[in-house]
């Protein structure tokens, strides 16, 4: 009986740990593209010729923030799959 | 049962997460799959360089010739722009990177089989990127210290404030680590997002998961393969700058 219970909890913990990083992650990684696209919008729309230049940098931004995001995914697959063992 | 519950259930115990082919050698476990992968990506951006030296013209250039400028013109300007003229001999290390690391990534839109792929992206293993970023990151700091001398490889640990010195330590040690898991990151989740598609279509809608299958890819082929192949190049050409010395900016 014991030991049913651990297991339970030891899944319930693991799940609810990869969904916080999971959603910690995906509002961050939201909040900083928007950022970084506001402000390229604000950059084109005050200098159009400058739109292929702050295209580079706001995908640059773009890979840099998403990093974040996948970071906290490797962290999610390493609670969920490999540090709930059956 | 809901079908969403048999699916939620399904989800977290068959789908194989890091699934490998694997063999042993000396006593360690080698992933034989990606090991091949890596030698193919090898084996053609080695078989397209030595392409273009032989039917490189200086009339009218052909595909592969224009490809092979723009992409080394357009990294010899972003070298230039980060860290001056002093520069130019990071150029081939930053082309070598950024080609290798873009077929690795377009490996991963052949499908060629069964659960675990027989030919699976390289930069989805761990492995791989990890050693990519520990190869990276000595030869920074192996240029740093003989660019710089030791003294003054020691002293920029302390430079904005002599108290910011553990804080300094940690970002060095930190780089390499998210060097390797942005790549690993970005790469895997494509794969996996694969087998989920695969795995999520009730039976009836089976004819739905080869579309889905290639619009995923067609992201996956367009915009985080480039992407993650041109940031890893660039972070390894600003680190390089900080190695040669902020002289030059």
């Amino acid at each position: 009986m014991a030991d049913t219970t651990q297991q339970a909890i030891q899944l319930a913990g693991a799940m609810v740990g990869g969904g916080l990083a999971l959603g910690g992650g995906a509002i961050g990684a939201a909040i900083g593209d928007g950022l970084a696209g506001s402000q390229t919008i604000a950059g084109v729309a005050r200098q159009p010729e400058a739109q292929g230049r702050l295209f580079t940098i706001m995908f640059i931004i773009v890979g840099l923030v998403e990093a974040m995001y996948f970071i906290n995914l490797v962290f999610m697959i390493l609670f969920v799959f490999v540090l709930y063992k059956k | 049962m809901s079908r969403l519950y048999q699916v939620g259930v399904l989800a977290t115990t068959n789908i194989p997460v890091g699934d490998h082919i694997t063999r042993k050698l000396f006593g360690l476990t080698i992933n034989l799959d990606d090991i091949i992968s890596t030698l193919v990506a090898g084996v053609i951006v080695l078989g397209l360089g030595l392409i273009i030296r032989v039917t490189a013209t200086a009339g009218i250039p052909g595909k592969l010739q224009l490809a092979w400028e723009t992409i080394v013109g357009g990294v010899g300007d972003q070298v230039s722009q980060s860290m001056g003229e002093a520069g130019r001999p990071i150029v081939p290390l930053a082309v070598t990177l950024f080609a290798y690391i873009l077929i690795a990534n377009w490996l991963e839109l052949i499908p060629t089989g069964h659960d675990p792929q027989y030919l699976p992206a390289p930069t989805g293993d761990i492995n791989f990127t990890a050693a990519m970023a520990i190869f990276v990151i000595i030869l920074v700091h192996a240029t740093w210290i003989r660019r710089q001398g030791l003294g003054k490889y020691l002293g920029h640990y302390f430079k904005p404030f002599w108290w910011l010195a553990p804080i300094n330590a940690i970002e060095e040690i930190v780089k390499p680590v998210t060097l390797a898991l942005r790549l690993f990151g970005n790469i895997f989740s494509g794969g996996i997002l694969l087998v989920l598609i695969a795995d999520l279509f009730p039976a009836r809608f089976v004819v739905a998961i080869p579309i889905v299958d290639v619009i995923w890819k067609w992201f996956d082929g367009v915009f985080v393969g480039p992407i993650q192949a041109f940031i890893f190049m660039l972070l390894t050409i600003l680190y390089f700058g900080s190695a040669y010395g902020s002289s030059g900016h």
